[in-house]
Formats: C-alpha cells, sequence, structure tokens
C-alpha cells in the first residue's frame, strides 16, 4: 500500500507545482527522544538520547549527556550504560540478549524517570544471498555503475506470526531512499518460500553489501509503520491526518525501545 | 414519550382530513406531464387550479394526481423553462390526462415571466432542497470544460468541498461517506475519475440532479447527511437523435430514439479520456497511461397507461498503467429496473430491483513481488414505494426496502510460483439492511403545509464469519485475541434497530414568502473504511458489527423563503444545526489496507455542525445565475483522538462563498463566469522534529490545528452556438473557457520532506526539514465542440 500511495502523490506531482514555505506555527517546547536497542550480539545494544527541535531549525538536535540508564532482564539482573558519546550510551559490559526474554529500560534525565518493556524476538535466520545483473539498469542506469541486484533467498516461518525490520547497507551505509522508505513488514500475505527477492537498491560492482533482519514485536511493527506514515505524510488528503509516531516508552519521551535477535547476511558484489 | 404523542396527534388530523374528504363526490385527475419535444418526462412540474389553488406535482416518473370535487376547471401545466398550457376540464369521473409541454425557445423566454411554477420554492414544504436542471450544470464553466454535476454541488450553499479537483463533498459538516448517491436510485459508491478531477456521471444523459440536504423525506435514509438524486433522461420517444462532443479531456457520445414510436424508447452515452494517447507516445512518462470510461444504457417501455418498465445501467472505470509493470483499476457498476404501476388514479405504484458494484484491483506484474489484489463490494435490493393521492390536500408514501450487502476488503493472489506471497483472504462480511417506511405530505390549510413520516430500519450483521474477542479491542499493538465465534450462513452476529422519525412545515406569510421548518433523524449503517480527507477510490465499507456501531445523526433546520419581482428572484435563508453520534473515525496512523484485526483501527465520537446559508438565485431574464453564501463550523470530538479534545472536521471551513452568473447575449453567444471563495481547510502542522535512526520524524501537538491560506477562484466561459439552419437538424456549439482565469495559486495541501533542490536533491547532510505547498491548476483553458441532430 505504500508503494500505491507513493505512486499517487507523483502522480499528483505531475500536475501539480510546490514550493517551500515557511510555516507560521506555534513551535512545541523540547522533548525527550529515547532510541534504544537491545540484540542479541555483544556490542550491538545501545541508548541515544536526543531533544526535538523547531521544525525546520538548522541546528542538530541536541543530544542529552548525563543520563542514568539501564537496561534489566526478567530475572533481575541490571545491566549498567555508560555515555561513550555525547548522548550515546553503551554497556559498561557487554552482553548478549537472550531471546524470549523480557527486557526493561530505565533512563534518568533531569530527576524524570522513563521507563519502556519489550520482549526480544527470534526467527530462524535467511538463508543466503546471491548476486545478479539487471540488463534493463544497465541499458540506464540511474547511478554510474550501479545495475547489480542482490537476491535474497530464505523461509517464511508459516505457523508463527511474525514481524520483521530490514536495513539493507551499501559499504556500510544504510539506505533510506533519502530518508523516506522504512522496510517494516508483517507476514499476512507472505508464503512461506523466499527465492531471489531483489533487494530495493542497485549495487556497483565491488560494493559491499549488507542485510540485516530484525524480528520485532507487533507493536514495534507498528511503530515503523507509524514512523513511515509521518514522514511520507501528504498533509492529509489521500494519506490518514498527519499524527505522531507512537512510543513503547512510559514517562512522557518519545521513541522506541527495540530487543531483537540480529541477524545479518553480507555478500561482496563480485560479477 | 413527547415524539410519540406528536406523531399520534398527527396521524388524527390526517383521519380527520380524511372523514371530511369522503362527504362529497370527488374524482381524480391524473396523468405524466411530458416534454412535447422529445416525449422525456418532466420531473417536478405542475398542475394548478387556479380559483381554489388546489395543485399537484409530477414526482420523479412525470406523474401526478389531483383530486377534486365534481366540476368544470380550468388547468394550468407549468415546467420552468416550458410554455404554460392551459387546459378546461370537465370532471365527473377519474380521468386520465397525459399533456406535453413545448419547451420555450429563446425568443419566447419572456412570455414564461409568469410561469407560476417558479414559486414552488416557496410554496413546497421541503428545505434544504436544491434541484440542478443539467442546462444550468452545462452552462458553468468547468475544468477542461468537462460539465461536472458534483462539481456544481459543490458550490451550493451548505456544501464544502476539500479542496480543488476532489469529487468529494461535504453537506453541513458531515463527512465525503455520508451522502447517498444515487443514480436512478442505485447508489454510486465512488463518484470520482482521476481521483476525483472528474465525477462519473456524463452530463449528456442526465436529466435531473438534486441534493437533500435535511428535511429528508421517509422514504430515504442509509446515510446521515445527504441525499444527491440524479436522473437519466429516457431517451427521445418520438424520433432518432444523437449528440457527441470532442474536448481536451475526453470525447463522448450519445443516441437515442423509439423503439416503438411514443411506446418504448432508448438512450445509450458513452464518454471517454484520450489523455492515454499522449502518455503512451510520451518519452517521460513511458509506458504509463490513464484511461477512465463510461456507458450508461437505458431502455424504456410504456406497456400500457398503468405499466411502464424502466431498465436502466451504467459501468464506468479508471484504468492507470505504470511501465507495463503496474496496474490499478476501480469502477462502478449499477443497474436499476423499475415498473410504475397504477394501481388506480390515486394510487401509484413504483417497484424497482437495484444492483450496485464497486470494485478495485491492483496489479504487479513482477515474477517474484507479483500479485492480484482485489476488493470490491456489492448490493442487491428490492425496494417497493407507493404512493396515494389521499385527497387534493394529503398524499401518503409508504413503502419498504431490502438489501443484501456483501463486503469483500481484499483478496491476494500471487502471480505464479515464484511469488514471495501466498494467496490471502480478508473476512468477508455480509448483512441484510431493511426499512420500512410511511410519510404523509399534508396541506392543513392554505397558509400551513406539513410532511411528516416514519423509517423504521433494521440492519442485520450476517454470518458466514469469525468474530474475535479482544482482550483490549482498542489496541492495534499489543493484539491479543481470548476468543473467537464462528457463523454460518446468515447466522445473525448483531442486529441493530432505530426509528428514525421525519418533520417538515411549511407556513405561507404571504403569496411571495414562507417559513419553514424540519427535523429529520438518520441512521447510517454501513462506515467508509477510510482515513483520509478525500476517500481514495482504494477503499472499501464495512457493515456495522459487534465492533461498529451505527452513526446516527439528528438535524433540526428552519428557512425564510422569499421570491421577489414576480419569481424573477429566489432567495432563501436557511440555519441547522445537526448533532451526530457514533461517527466514524480512525485511531493515528491507522491501516486500513489487509488487516486483519482492522476493528482495532476504528474509532467513533460524535460530531456537532452547525451553519446559516444564503441563496439568491435569478431565473429568468437574458442574466441567470447564484449567489450562495454559508457561514458554518463542524467539530469532531473522538476519544483517543487529538487527545481526547475536540477538533475541527477535515472540511470544517467557516466562510464559502460562490457566484455563477450566465449572460445569453443573443441567443447565439452566451457568457458564464464562478467565482469562489472559501476559507483554507484545518490542516496538521508539525510543531517540531526529532531524529530516529537517522530518520526525521515530525512532532505533533494538534489535530487540524491550523489552516491553508483562503481559497478563490474565478473561472469564465463562453459558447457560441451559430445560427440554426432551419430545415436541417444539425446543430453544433462551441464552448471555451478558462479555469482559474487570474491564475490563483491555491494550496491544496502542504507535506515535508527532508530539505531538497528542485532536482530532488539532498541539501546539506540531510538533517534539516522544509515543508512545501502544493498547487494545482494554474488557469487552465479550455475549448469543447458539442453537436447534436
Amino acid at each position: 500500500m505504500k508503494n500505491i500511495i507513493i505512486i499517487l502523490l507523483s502522480v499528483i506531482a505531475l500536475s501539480s507545482c510546490d514550493e517551500v514555505i515557511e510555516l507560521d506555527i506555534q513551535q512545541a517546547e523540547p522533548r525527550l527522544i529515547i532510541e534504544a536497542l537491545v540484540t542479541n550480539q555483544p556490542g550491538r545494544q545501545y541508548v541515544q538520547l536526543t531533544r526535538t527541535i523547531p521544525f525546520g531549525a538548522k541546528e542538530k538536535v541536541p543530544t542529552v549527556s548525563g543520563a542514568s540508564v539501564s537496561v534489566s532482564d526478567a530475572h533481575g539482573q541490571v545491566m549498567d550504560y555508560t555515555e561513550s558519546t555525547p548522548g550515546y550510551y553503551v554497556p559498561v559490559e557487554a552482553f548478549a540478549g537472550t531471546p524470549g526474554m523480557t527486557y526493561t529500560l530505565h533512563v534518568e534525565v533531569d530527576g524524570q524517570t522513563y521507563t519502556a518493556e519489550e520482549v526480544m524476538q527470534d526467527v530462524p535466520p535467511l538463508d543466503s544471498l546471491s548476486v545478479r545483473e539487471d540488463p534493463e539498469e544497465k541499458a540506464d542506469p540511474e547511478e554510474e555503475g550501479r545495475f547489480y541486484e542482490v537476491l535474497i533467498y530464505g523461509k517464511e516461518p508459516q505457523e508463527t506470526e511474525n514481524f520483521y525490520l530490514f536495513k539493507f547497507y551499501r559499504n556500510d551505509t544504510l539506505f533510506t531512499n533519502d530518508g523516506s522508505w522504512i522496510f517494516a513488514y508483517d507476514d499476512t500475505i507472505l508464503g512461506g518460500n523466499i527465492q531471489a527477492l531483489p533487494a530495493p537498491l542497485y549495487y556497483a560492482a565491488s560494493d559491499k553489501a549488507r542485510l540485516e533482519m530484525y524480528p520485532i514485536t507487533r507493536q514495534a511493527y507498528r511503530y515503523y509503520l507509524d514512523l513511515s506514515s509521518n514522514i511520507n505524510n501528504d498533509g492529509g488528503m489521500f494519506s490518514g491526518q498527519p499524527a505522531n509516531v507512537r512510543t513503547n516508552i512510559e514517562g512522557g519521551a518519545l521513541g522506541y525501545f527495540q530487543a531483537s535477535v540480529l541477524h545479518t547476511l553480507e555478500t561482496e558484489v563480485n560479477p | 414519550m413527547k415524539k410519540r404523542a406528536i406523531l399520534a396527534s398527527l396521524l388524527c388530523l390526517f383521519i380527520i382530513q380524511a372523514g371530511r374528504a369522503q362527504n362529497e363526490p370527488q374524482y381524480t385527475l391524473s396523468g405524466y406531464i411530458k416534454d412535447g419535444s422529445s416525449g422525456e418526462e418532466l420531473l417536478y412540474a405542475n398542475v394548478l387550479e387556479p380559483t381554489t389553488s388546489a395543485g399537484a406535482t409530477t414526482n420523479l416518473y412525470g406523474f401526478y394526481s389531483l383530486t377534486l370535487p365534481a366540476g368544470q376547471y380550468e388547468l394550468t401545466f407549468t415546467y420552468l423553462g416550458f410554455q404554460s398550457l392551459t387546459r378546461t376540464i370537465t370532471l365527473s369521473a377519474d380521468t386520465e390526462l397525459n399533456v406535453e409541454l413545448t419547451p420555450s425557445s429563446a425568443v419566447l423566454q419572456e412570455v414564461v415571466v409568469t410561469d407560476k411554477a417558479a414559486n414552488e420554492s416557496v410554496k413546497q414544504v421541503a428545505m434544504s432542497r436544491i434541484a440542478l436542471p443539467i442546462e444550468d450544470i452545462k452552462k458553468m464553466p468547468s475544468l477542461m470544460g468537462e460539465p461536472d454535476v458534483i462539481k456544481t454541488i459543490q458550490t451550493l450553499p451548505g456544501v464544502t468541498s476539500a479542496g480543488e479537483g476532489t469529487s468529494a463533498f461535504f453537506v453541513r459538516g458531515g463527512s465525503a461517506d455520508q451522502n447517498l448517491v444515487l443514480l436512478d436510485e442505485a447508489p454510486v459508491y465512488d463518484v470520482s475519475h482521476l481521483f476525483g478531477l472528474f465525477s462519473v456521471f456524463n452530463a449528456d444523459i442526465i436529466k435531473n440532479a438534486e441534493l437533500y440536504k435535511g428535511g429528508i423525506p421517509s422514504k430515504y435514509g442509509g446515510r446521515l447527511s445527504s441525499l444527491l438524486e440524479v436522473t437519466t433522461r429516457d431517451g427521445n420517444a418520438k424520433q432518432f437523435s444523437g449528440s457527441g462532443g470532442i474536448g481536451i479531456l475526453a470525447a463522448k457520445g450519445t443516441i437515442e430514439g423509439p423503439i416503438v414510436k411514443d411506446k418504448a424508447s432508448f438512450i445509450l452515452a458513452g464518454r471517454r479520456s484520450y489523455a492515454d494517447l499522449y502518455t503512451r507516445n510520451s518519452e517521460q512518462l513511458d509506458g504509463t497511461a490513464v484511461i477512465f470510461h463510461d456507458l450508461n444504457a437505458k431502455v424504456n417501455w410504456k406497456a400500457s397507461n398503468k405499466d411502464r418498465f424502466f431498465l436502466s445501467a451504467y459501468s464506468g472505470r479508471d484504468i492507470w498503467q505504470f511501465d507495463d509493470a503496474f496496474q490499478m483499476d476501480w469502477g462502478n457498476t449499477t443497474t436499476s429496473f423499475r415498473w410504475n404501476h397504477l394501481f388506480s388514479e390515486r394510487l401509484f405504484s413504483n417497484l424497482t430491483l437495484i444492483y450496485s458494484d464497486f470494485d478495485y484491483a491492483l496489479q504487479d506484474k513482477d515474477a517474484v513481488q507479483g500479485f492480484e489484489w482485489v476488493a470490491n463490494q456489492r448490493e442487491a435490493s428490492l425496494k417497493q414505494d407507493m404512493t396515494f393521492f389521499l385527497n387534493p390536500d394529503i398524499t401518503l408514501k409508504f413503502g419498504y426496502q431490502g438489501i443484501y450487502r456483501r463486503f469483500t476488503p481484499g483478496t491476494i493472489t500471487p502471480n505464479g510460483g515464484d511469488s514471495i506471497y501466498e494467496t490471502t483472504e480478508m473476512q468477508k462480511q455480509f448483512a441484510l439492511d431493511h426499512a420500512l417506511y410511511a410519510g404523509a405530505e399534508h396541506q392543513v390549510s392554505d397558509r400551513l403545509s406539513l410532511e411528516y413520516g416514519v423509517r423504521y430500519s433494521l440492519f442485520q450483521n450476517i454470518g458466514e464469519g469469525t468474530v474475535y474477542d479482544y482482550a483490549e479491542p482498542g489496541n492495534n499493538g499489543n493484539i491479543e485475541v481470548v476468543d473467537s465465534t464462528v457463523y454460518g450462513n446468515f447466522d445473525i452476529i448483531k442486529s441493530f434497530q432505530n426509528p428514525e422519525p421525519r418533520f417538515g412545515a411549511r407556513f405561507m406569510i404571504d403569496d411571495r414568502q414562507s417559513l419553514k421548518l424540519s427535523y429529520n433523524r438518520m441512521v447510517q449503517y454501513v462506515h467508509l473504511v477510510s482515513n483520509s480527507t478525500v476517500p481514495i477510490p482504494f477503499a472499501t465499507w464495512s457493515p456495522s458489527s459487534p465492533y461498529l456501531d451505527p452513526q446516527r445523526a439528528d438535524q433540526l433546520a428552519v428557512g425564510y423563503f422569499r421570491n421577489l419581482q414576480d419569481n424573477t428572484y429566489e432567495f432563501s435563508a436557511e440555519a441547522y444545526y445537526k448533532k451526530s453520534t457514533d461517527v466514524t473515525d480512525f485511531v493515528d496512523n491507522a491501516q486500513l489496507f489487509f488487516n486483519p484485526h482492522i476493528v482495532t483501527e476504528f474509532r467513533q465520537g460524535e460530531s456537532e455542525a452547525y451553519g446559516l446559508e444564503l441563496f439568491l438565485r435569478k431565473n429568468k431574464g437574458s442574466l441567470r445565475g447564484f449567489v450562495s453564501y454559508t457561514w458554518s463550523r463542524a467539530e469532531m470530538d473522538v476519544p483517543g483522538l487529538n487527545a481526547d479534545r475536540p477538533f475541527p472536521a477535515n472540511h470544517d471551513r467557516r466562510h464559502n462563498l460562490n457566484v455563477a452568473m450566465n449572460y445569453d447575449i443573443n441567443g447565439r453567444w452566451n457568457v458564464g463566469a464562478n467565482f469562489t471563495y472559501a476559507t483554507g481547510r484545518p490542516i496538521t502542522l508539525p510543531v517540531g522534529q526529532y531524529e530516529f535512526d537517522g530518520y526525521l520524524a515530525n512532532y505533533y501537538s494538534e489535530r487540524n490545528g491550523y489552516r491553508l491560506p483562503d481559497f478563490h477562484r474565478l473561472d469564465l466561459s463562453a459558447t457560441y452556438e451559430p445560427k440554426k439552419n432551419e430545415g436541417r437538424r444539425w446543430n453544433n456549439s462551441f464552448s471555451f473557457g478558462v479555469y482559474n482565469a487570474y491564475n490563483r495559486k491555491n494550496p491544496w495541501t502542504i507535506y515535508t520532506q527532508t530539505k531538497q533542490d528542485d532536482d530532488g536533491n539532498i541539501i546539506g547532510d540531510g538533517t534539516e526539514k522544509e515543508a512545501r505547498m502544493v498547487y494545482l491548476f494554474g488557469a487552465m483553458p479550455y475549448f469543447t465542440w458539442n453537436f447534436n441532430f
């Protein structure tokens, strides 16, 4: 459906014109944003604290330093975090999350406490990646030299209801199509056999391709859908009314605390 | 209790009247009033007996019935734009009298000044109702020269639009899905072509369009806010004729004629856009094709003076193809079969069988990610409407309607064995919809007339189907199904029933002015599953169900009606208040496609709307047209939305002004102008931004807390009809004009994105955001050639 809205908007764009405007708005007071991830891989856990800025502001989002951050599991084990760079907190002692475990995030900033709870999700890993040349793209590449597709192979477990977040990297750079695409899916219409599914971007020879798969909770899936609607909204004409993104954080902050097993596949594009 | 008492006393009143009527011998005069040139029935034409000022108006089928004491009468038959006809008749038995009126040509127009029917707006009990003859619609300037019923409706008082280029209309604060649009009595679910740039109604086949905004008679129900009744022509019963036109958007043609002269006739009309002829050959839009077409067909057969049959069908479709890889299409199909039967001169019956279908499909032709997605909804219904002309003062209307509905929210079929998808079907839903109604039009005295009745509706959400119980029904994030119930075919899942009282009163202050009052309760059992301001065609409907209550509205309206200068001018002022409960809305960021737990996305709340509508229309002379002004408010209060605070409805626009003028210069040249002004629509704007995982998200505080700048636009048109060659039937005319004459950049919407240059390249490091305002149409000239023979 996301694609349809995008096509729709591009059709509208054909018959319309638009220009940059300054919004005459009452800017909101800054709010805390918490971006937190726990995975099963040591070194892949972080908590990032920032704040909102006025819409259209030229400054960078401010980081929040000096917070007290920790993650605890259902067995009562507490992992303390420390600030490694301004606003970016990592575990003092690296740990590996356990699938199915409930994790609780505690953040204390300026005397205010924020908490969130999430169960770490897991699915079987994907099988493999392969590389294929796309002759149509080669004839008229959008970006010079980039006409190789990376194909994904794997199985989707049909007996359970699963939700996924995918991240595609090209030479360690996350692909977001200029900050507009988020690859979150449910398995309602998916079959069990994923064969030669092309990744949504083209690669050049000797590019490094990496795919990260994060199994997520339904709530996290809806968080990413909300985020996508928030970013790609047309102002409420053909899309729904623009709205805030939901959160699983209690205490008045925005953002999300995600807990996933991380599955990674990598390949070098060697035609 | 009070309501019941009022109804009971009204009932007594008409029984007394009925008793009185039987004291002296009375006879009924009845028949059809027709257009003498084509044999087409005239709707709402008048017959008047001047001495007693008894009179009658023809119904939707051109039929009238007038019961009078025995005697000799001089009757006048009138219809706007036709020469009046006077007949002397001696009434000594029930009599059938069919009359044919002659259209008044331009030269004769001044004669029509004596037309009594022009006083209709003051005299009729009905208020909040506007009829639009198609000739008036055709004279309005229009986008790309396509005369458009819906775009004309949007200029009427009490009606707002969400912006130009949309076919959604909002009546008295109601949302777009609260309008019942009937084409020859069959409901049309999506009235838009090209996402709303044009409507599905081909002006060449339409006879009349009438909008009911309030005081809706008990005969109609099912939607909260309005009824738009579009009637098509029957086809020329006297001779073969045809017409056609070529514009910059579409070409169209109509043929019509008698099958058996004066007994049976047909009409067939088609329209097709041809933008795809350009786009297919365009380098830039390689392989993209956008097509829409419409086909209307109707036959009618007058089997006898007592029986008439009509079969009317419509089929229309939009097809969008992108690069041979992706296709989407959608369309409506409607069919209605009607049988008019006169049981007696005083009892008119109409039996209607209706079928209506709306469907859409999306096709991705890729081998791996390809699928076909189809969704539709269908209904079949039977309607029996009876009109009993009890006496000259009282007309009774009663009947039954039963509808079977099937909703198919979506089925996905993979393209082939290599697809990553599997066949998936969202659960179908079914419903039975019944209504019984009875009402009366009752002339109590020379001054006071009433229209009252009640509609009793029963709606049954039926199987087959599975209903889930949720731990928290409103939580779409953590869904926990605790139980489920399976229902078999036609098992009743949930029933709803509602009495819907309707009342209208008209008090004549004098011959030229009247006061009116109306109240109606409306109940809507079907809900559009779309959370956008302008409904997109990829939307289905849902029946009322265990998770969705019927929507209800109560509306009270008062009005002052006055005609000036011997009915040259018609003025009305109406004020309304409408309170609706259980109005359907959706949770923020609702997911309405392929969501098996879609019921968790529904939210229902209240809406409140009120306003004042002023309308001045000039009906005669070379200069004709209208000025309409509306002051209105529409507010929603839906728990769970906007932090439980009330917010302006998406279509809440404080001021609406429309001026439509048409000037006939010399019978050959006709010029028109249309000016529109409206307060900007409410919009939700970001009041902050933040980063999450590299994405730039907006922070919002208040739903619809801001407004787009005001909207205004002037359109101009000119039509030239070369002098008619006597003895030849061929006529043609040329229309040209300009939409948005002074090239106003009217804001359509505002969206936000990562800051980019005009070529779409990110500026800087991609952490800055910008807001952009979208404008749709600059000055757009058009040219159309029309002909008929």
